[in-house]
C-alpha cells in the first residue's frame, strides 16, 4: 500500500485545488500515468503516479484543497505500507521536555544590578546576591559588597560601615555622604567587656531576620501611633458565657483576641488604606481585597507572626480555632513559612504578659498594627458615675505615608465601639 | 633585518611568493607599469613580466570572476581591488562563486586567491576612496578576512593569504602604508591566518583592535598607564574571519574588562562580534560592560570632517578610563 | 577624407540539417556512423531523464528543476566536439552535455533533490557544477582558459549562458577580458527565447544576440540550435581556433525553452500554446532520426531498442538515487574551509548536539 502524499510543488507552495482526477478508485494505473489535474497559486499541473497498482483511495473531489504533505492517493501496489519519501533527510524530530521549569512571578524590580564578574564571586562565596546591600553606583552590588556579606557581622564589628545605605537608596532615600552628620553611619560597639563580664552568642536565626525586619520598618516607614481604651465589659460577659458553651470544642477558649481580630476585619473593610501596601519604586499604593491578619506569637527563639487567613469570612469560633492551632504550632516549633506569608495587618497581643501601653513596629511592608495591652477592671465615669469596668488598652501604629491620624482615630474609635457591645459585633462584622 | 614600511613589506611577500611558487599571479588595475597606485607592485611586472604581473580591464567584478577560474584551475591570483570603495562590484563574485565553490563541490573544486584591498581613512581622499567594510567581507561564510597592522605583520600574513586553500580578503589599512617602519625579518615569516596576536600583556583590561586602529589605541594605553600605574593587555585581531575568539576572551578572562576599537560603523561590525563572543566565553569574568569606541553609522564624511569620526588616541584613551572606572 | 567607413560587420546563420530532416550535403559534417550515434542517444537521453524528472518533482521525489526538453542538440552538438582535457562550464539547462561530460543521471537527481553530493563526480574535474547566477560563470571560463594559456595547455574552455544572461554586466566584462586575454573560451548563447517570462525581445534591442561579440572582435555566429549538426560545426570550429591559441569565439544557438522555466513557473501566464506548438514542430530529435535514417543508419527496431535501454538506464539511476542514503549531516563544516578553526569546529559540535537533541 502507498500512501501518496501531495508534495510541494513549486517552491514553499503550501495546497492545492484538485482540478480533475484522471482515476477512479478501482482503477488500476500505471506508474507515471496521469493521476489528477491540480493547481497551485503558481501553476496548473498533471502529478503522475509514483507506482503502479489499485487505487483504493482518493482524497476529496474537484473543487477541494489539498495541504502539501496530506495523502492525496493510495494505491494498492502490492507492496508492504509505506508513505511517500519524506523530503527532507534531516527534518528534526518533535522536542523533548522543556529545560526551564515554568516561569513563577517575577520580582518587579528585576533582578538586582551587579557586573557579571560580581554574580559569579557571589555564587561562588555561596552569597544570595538579592541579600547583599549595594554600595555601588547606580544601586550596583559590588564585589566588596559580596565579600563584605559573607563575612557578615564580624565585618560591622570591625570598622564603621554604613548600614544598607545602597537598600535605603534602592528604597528610595537618598543617602547624602557630604552631609555634616552622615547619614546612617554607626561606629563600632566600645568593647564592652572592659566595663564587666559578658558573653557573646551571635546573632541567629529567628533574632537576625526580626532584626533586620524591625530596623527596615522603623527606618523606612514614618510611624505614628494612636491610642485609646475599649470598655470590654459585656463582651468579656458574653465571652465567659459563651466559652462555657463551646469548652473542649476546637476554638472553644474563645480568646478576647479573636473578637478583636473579627472587630479589627470589620474596620480593615471600612479603612482600607490599613490593609495595603505602599510600593516606593512604582509609587503605587497596592490595597488588598483579602484580610489576613498575622498575630505576634512569642517562640521562645523569637517573635514570628503566623497569619489567619480570610478573617472577613470566618466566624468567631473558627478563628478562634486558628489561633489555638497557630499557638500550639509555635509552641512545639512546627510552625512553617507558608504560614508566616500574605499577612495584611497584625495584631500583636501583650496583655496576657501584662502592660498597659505600647507602641508596637510595623510588620513592614504592612502598613499597620495593632496593639492590645492587658484588659484590667479600671474605674470609669458612666452617666456622670464612677464605676469599675473591663478597659483593654489599644494602640494602632500605622505608616503616615498612606494614612493620617484622623483615619486611625476613625479605625481606633470603630473598634472602640464594636468591643464596648457584642451586638453590634456580632451584627455588623 | 631591514626597516620597512608596510608598502614594502607587502611588496616583499609578492616577490618572495612569486619568486617561490609560479602558480602565482599578480592582476588588477594599474598593477604593471604604474606597479599600483600606491607601488605595493613595485618593480613586479620587470622581475615577473606580462604574463604573471597582469594590468586588467577596468572592471571589479572581471578581475574577480577571471581570478576565481584561474584558482579553479589550479594558479594562485593575487587581485588588486584599488580601493576598498570599489571593491562592492566584486561582491557577486566573491559571495556567489568565490565563497562557496570548496563548499558545493565538497571540497572538489577550491578557490585558492587573495583580494587586496587598501581601506580606511586618514590620509585627506577623494570619496569613495576611505570606507572601511571589514564587517561586509567578515559576514560571508567561506571566506578569511585578515587585517595587518604593521609591516612585520603584513608580510607575514600575505605569505600566508597567498598559500592559503581558500579566498582570502586581505584589507591593507592604507593610513599605515607609509606612517611608519619596522624591522622585517630578512627569511620569509609566516604568520597563521585565524589567530589573534597578544602585542602586549596587561593585566586590568584589554584592549582589542585591528589595522590602522592599533596605532592610536597602544597611544592612548600608554597615556593611560603613565597616568593611572594600571595595566592593559592588547589584543591585535589581524584575522577579521574566522576570528580568534579563544585569544580574545582568554584575555578578557583575566583582565575583567574590555574596550575595543574599530575604524568602521558600530552597527554590525566587528566590534559588535567581539562583544558577542565575550558574552559567550567569558561573561561572568566582565567587571564592566565591554566599550565600543568606534566609527559612527553615518556615511564615511569627505575628509574635511573625517578627523572628527574617526577614533582618537584621546577618545580611545576616554574609553579606557571609563571602563577601568566602572565599579 | 573627414568620414569614412573604417569598419564593417556581419552575422553568419548556419543550418545544416532542417525542419524535416534534409541535410545540406555541403556542409554536413565528416562524423563517423558511431559518432553520429553517440550524439543522437545523448539527446534522447537528456530527453528521458528531462521527462522522468518532471514527473519525479511532480511526485514529491525530487525539488525545483528547470527542464532541458527542446533544447539537447544546442548542447549536446557542441559537447561532442569537446576533449576530454577541455573544460565545460555551464548555467543550469545543459543536461545532454553533462551527460556527455560523463555526469551520472544520479547526479542530476541529487542536485535538485538538495544535496551537494550531485556537484562532484569522478573524472568531473574539468566540468564544472551548475551555475545558477546568470552570466557569472563566463568570469570563471575565461580565468580558466588563461589559465591554460598560462600554463601552456591546448585546452579550450566551452562556457553556456541563456538569452537573459547576455543582458549582465559579467557576460560583456568576460567577452572583453577574453578578447583582450585572447582566451581560448568558446561561448555558446542558448537563446530560448525565454527568460522565464521576459522574451529575447525585451532582453535586449539587438538584431541577434551573436553581434554582440563584434564590440569584443570575437568571431561570431549564429546557429539553428535545434540542428545538432550545426550546433556540432560551430562548435568544433570554435574550440579548434581556441585550442590553436587564436582566442575566443561565440555561438547563439537559436532554440527554445519547450518547457516551463522551472518546475516552480507556469508559462501559460506568459506565452501562447500557438508559439510553443510551433516550436514542437522544430523539435531537434525527430529531425535528427530522420536524418540518420536518410543515411541508412537508423531504422524502428534499433529506435525501439534503443529506447527500451535508455528507459531502463534511467530507472536504474532512480532506483540508485532512491536508494542512497547516510548524507553526512554535518558535512557542510567539513568544507567551510580547507583549514580548521576552532569557532567553527564549536559550531560543528553545537549543531551535532542540538542535532541529537532533536532525536536525530
Amino acid at each position: 500500500m502507498y500512501e501518496f502524499k501531495l508534495p510541494d510543488l513549486g517552491e514553499g507552495v503550501h495546497e492545492a485545488e484538485i482540478l480533475e482526477w484522471h482515476v477512479s478508485v478501482g482503477d488500476t494505473v500505471e506508474e507515471d500515468a496521469p493521476l489528477v489535474e491540480v493547481e497551485t497559486d503558481k501553476a496548473a499541473v498533471t502529478i503522475p503516479s509514483p507506482v503502479r497498482g489499485r487505487i483504493a483511495s482518493l482524497a476529496g473531489g474537484a473543487g477541494d484543497v489539498i495541504e502539501v504533505g496530506s495523502v492525496i492517493a493510495v494505491i494498492e501496489d502490492g507492496a508492504a505500507d509505506r508513505p511517500s519519501p519524506p523530503a527532507d533527510a534531516t527534518t528534526p524530530a518533535a522536542p523533548g521536555a522543556p529545560l526551564v521549569p515554568r516561569a513563577e512571578a517575577r520580582s518587579p524590580k528585576g533582578p538586582v544590578p551587579a557586573a557579571p564578574a560580581t554574580r559569579r564571586l557571589a555564587r561562588e562565596m555561596g552569597v544570595r546576591i538579592e541579600e547583599v546591600a549595594p554600595t555601588g553606583p547606580a544601586g550596583r552590588v559590588t564585589p566588596d559588597d559580596v565579600t563584605r556579606h559573607a563575612k557578615g557581622a564580624k565585618a560591622a564589628q570591625a570598622a564603621p560601615v554604613a548600614l544598607d545605605a545602597g537598600r535605603l537608596a534602592q528604597a528610595g532615600f537618598a543617602a547624602h555622604a557630604a552631609s555634616a552628620i552622615p547619614f546612617l553611619d554607626m561606629d563600632p560597639l566600645p568593647d564592652f567587656g572592659e566595663f564587666g563580664q559578658v558573653t557573646i552568642e551571635p546573632l541567629r536565626s529567628i533574632r537576625r531576620k526580626v532584626a533586620h525586619k524591625m530596623v527596615t520598618s522603623m527606618i523606612l516607614v514614618p510611624h505614628v501611633t494612636h491610642m485609646d481604651e475599649a470598655d470590654v465589659t459585656d463582651l468579656e460577659a458574653f465571652r465567659r458565657k459563651a466559652r462555657e458553651g463551646h469548652a473542649g470544642r476546637p476554638g472553644g477558649k474563645l480568646t478576647l483576641l479573636a473578637f478583636v481580630i473579627k472587630a479589627v476585619t470589620a474596620g480593615l473593610r471600612a479603612t482600607p488604606a490599613f490593609n495595603a501596601s505602599l510600593d516606593p519604586f512604582k509609587e503605587e499604593i497596592v490595597y488588598k481585597k483579602y484580610y489576613n491578619v498575622g498575630i505576634a506569637v512569642d517562640t521562645g527563639r523569637g517573635l514570628v507572626v503566623p497569619v489567619i487567613r480570610g478573617t472577613d469570612t470566618k466566624s468567631i469560633l473558627a478563628i478562634s480555632a486558628d489561633i489555638e492551632d497557630l499557638a500550639s504550632r509555635g509552641r512545639e516549633g512546627r510552625i512553617e513559612v507558608a504560614d508566616l506569608r500574605g499577612g495584611t495587618f497584625t495584631i500583636t497581643n501583650v496583655g496576657p504578659m501584662g502592660g498597659t501601653a505600647l507602641i508596637p513596629a510595623i510588620n513592614y511592608p504592612e502598613v499597620a498594627i495593632l496593639g492590645m495591652g492587658k484588659v484590667q477592671d479600671k474605674p470609669v465615669v458612666r452617666d456622670g458615675q464612677i464605676v469599675i469596668r473591663k478597659v483593654l488598652p489599644l494602640s494602632l501604629s500605622f505608616d503616615h505615608r498612606i494614612a493620617d491620624g484622623a483615619d486611625a482615630a476613625r479605625f481606633v474609635s470603630e473598634l472602640v465601639r464594636l468591643l464596648g457591645d457584642p451586638d453590634t459585633l456580632f451584627v455588623e462584622s | 633585518m631591514a626597516k620597512l614600511t608596510m608598502v614594502q613589506a607587502i611588496n616583499l611577500a609578492l616577490t618572495e611568493e612569486m619568486a617561490r611558487d609560479d602558480r602565482v599571479i599578480v592582476m588588477g588595475e594599474d598593477v604593471g607599469k604604474d606597479e599600483g597606485v600606491f607601488r605595493v607592485t613595485a618593480g613586479l611586472l620587470e622581475r615577473f613580466g606580462e604574463s604573471r604581473i597582469i594590468d586588467t580591464p577596468l572592471a571589479e567584478s572581471g578581475i574577480l570572476g577571471t581570478a576565481i577560474g584561474m584558482a579553479l584551475a589550479g594558479l594562485r591570483p593575487v587581485a588588486e581591488m584599488q580601493f576598498c570603495g570599489f571593491s562592492y562590484l566584486m561582491i557577486p563574485q566573491l559571495e556567489g562563486h568565490a565563497s562557496r565553490f570548496r563548499a558545493r563541490t565538497q571540497g572538489a573544486f577550491t578557490v585558492p586567491l587573495v583580494v587586496r584591498m587598501p581601506y580606511g581613512g586618514g590620509v585627506r581622499a577623494l570619496e569613495h576612496h576611505s570606507e572601511s567594510r571589514e564587517a561586509t567581507y567578515g559576514h560571508l561564510p567561506g571566506v578569511k578576512v585578515v587585517i595587518p597592522s604593521g609591516p612585520r605583520n603584513a608580510r607575514a600574513l600575505m605569505l600566508a593569504a597567498i598559500r592559503d586553500p581558500d579566498p582570502v580578503v586581505f584589507m591593507e589599512p592604507k593610513r599605515s602604508y607609509r606612517a611608519f617602519r619596522e624591522e622585517v625579518p630578512d627569511e620569509p615569516e609566516v604568520m597563521p591566518i585565524g589567530k589573534a596576536q597578544v602585542v602586549k600583556e596587561g593585566k586590568d583590561l584589554t584592549l582589542v583592535s585591528y589595522g590602522a586602529m592599533m596605532r592610536p589605541a597602544l597611544e592612548a594605553v600608554a597615556e593611560v598607564e603613565g597616568q593611572t600605574g594600571r595595566s592593559v593587555e592588547v589584543v591585535d585581531i589581524l584575522t577579521i574571519s574566522p576570528l580568534d575568539a579563544h585569544t580574545i576572551a582568554g584575555s578578557v578572562r583575566r583582565t575583567g574588562r574590555c574596550v575595543v576599537v574599530q575604524e568602521a560603523p558600530r552597527h554590525l561590525g566587528v566590534a559588535s562580534e567581539v562583544i558577542a563572543q565575550i558574552n559567550d566565553r567569558a561573561l561572568e569574568h566582565l567587571e564592566a560592560p565591554v566599550r565600543r569606541i568606534t566609527g559612527y553609522d553615518v556615511v564615511t564624511p569627505y575628509f574635511g570632517r573625517e578627523k572628527a569620526y574617526i577614533p582618537t588616541a584621546a577618545r580611545i584613551g576616554r574609553g579606557i578610563e571609563e571602563t577601568l572606572a566602572y565599579s | 577624407m573627414p568620414r569614412s567607413r573604417i569598419a564593417g560587420f556581419g552575422i553568419d546563420h548556419l543550418q545544416i540539417l532542417d525542419e524535416q530532416g534534409e541535410v545540406d550535403r555541403a556542409l554536413e559534417p565528416d562524423l563517423s556512423e558511431a559518432r553520429l550515434v553517440e550524439l543522437y542517444r545523448s539527446m534522447v537521453i537528456a530527453r528521458e531523464d528531462d521527462q522522468r524528472m518532471l514527473r519525479m518533482q511532480r511526485q514529491g521525489r525530487v525539488g525545483t528543476f528547470g527542464p532541458n526538453t527542446g533544447q539537447e542538440a544546442a548542447v549536446c552538438g557542441p559537447a561532442l566536439a569537446l576533449e576530454p582535457s577541455d573544460w565545460f562550464v555551464g548555467a543550469f539547462r545543459e543536461l545532454g552535455a553533462r551527460l556527455m561530460r560523463r555526469e551520472p543521471l544520479t547526479h542530476g537527481y541529487l542536485f535538485h533533490n538538495g544535496y551537494e553530493e550531485g556537484n562532484v563526480f569522478a573524472g568531473g574535474e574539468r566540468t564544472l557544477p551548475i551555475s545558477i547566477i546568470v552570466g557569472a560563470q563566463l568570469l570563471h571560463a575565461v580565468g580558466i582558459g588563461h589559465a591554460m594559456t598560462y600554463r601552456k595547455e591546448r585546452s579550450a574552455v566551452l562556457a553556456v549562458v541563456g538569452d537573459g544572461g547576455t543582458s549582465q554586466g559579467d557576460f560583456h566584462e568576460a567577452l572583453n577580458f577574453a578578447s583582450v586575454w585572447k582566451a581560448p573560451v568558446v561561448f555558446l548563447i542558448q537563446n530560448n527565447h525565454w527568460a522565464i517570462s521576459v522574451p529575447r525581445s525585451k532582453q535586449t534591442g539587438a538584431g541577434t544576440l551573436a553581434q554582440k561579440a563584434i564590440a569584443y572582435d570575437i568571431p561570431a555566429i549564429q546557429v539553428d540550435g535545434n540542428d545538432a549538426l550545426a550546433t556540432y560545426s560551430a562548435g568544433r570550429e570554435a574550440l579548434e581556433r581556441a585550442r590553436a591559441g587564436q582566442g575566443p569565439s561565440l555561438i547563439e544557438a537559436v532554440t527554445y525553452r519547450l518547457m516551463m522555466h522551472t518546475t516552480a513557473d507556469d508559462p501559460t501566464k506568459y506565452r501562447t500554446d500557438d508559439e510553443v506548438q510551433a516550436w514542437w514542430k522544430r523539435d531537434p530529435i525527430p529531425r535528427f532520426r530522420t536524418y540518420l535514417e536518410g543515411k541508412g543508419m537508423w531504422d524502428a527496431g534499433r529506435e525501439e531498442a534503443m529506447r527500451a535501454e535508455v528507459k531502463s538506464l534511467v530507472d536504474a539511476a532512480v532506483k540508485e538515487f532512491e536508494a542512497t542514503t547516510g548524507f553526512k549531516p554535518d558535512a557542510p563544516f567539513d568544507h567551510v574551509f580547507g583549514t580548521r578553526h576552532e569557532i567553527i569546529e564549536e559550531q560543528r559540535a553545537q549543531f551535532l548536539e542540538d542535532l541529537a537533541k532533536e532525536g536525530q
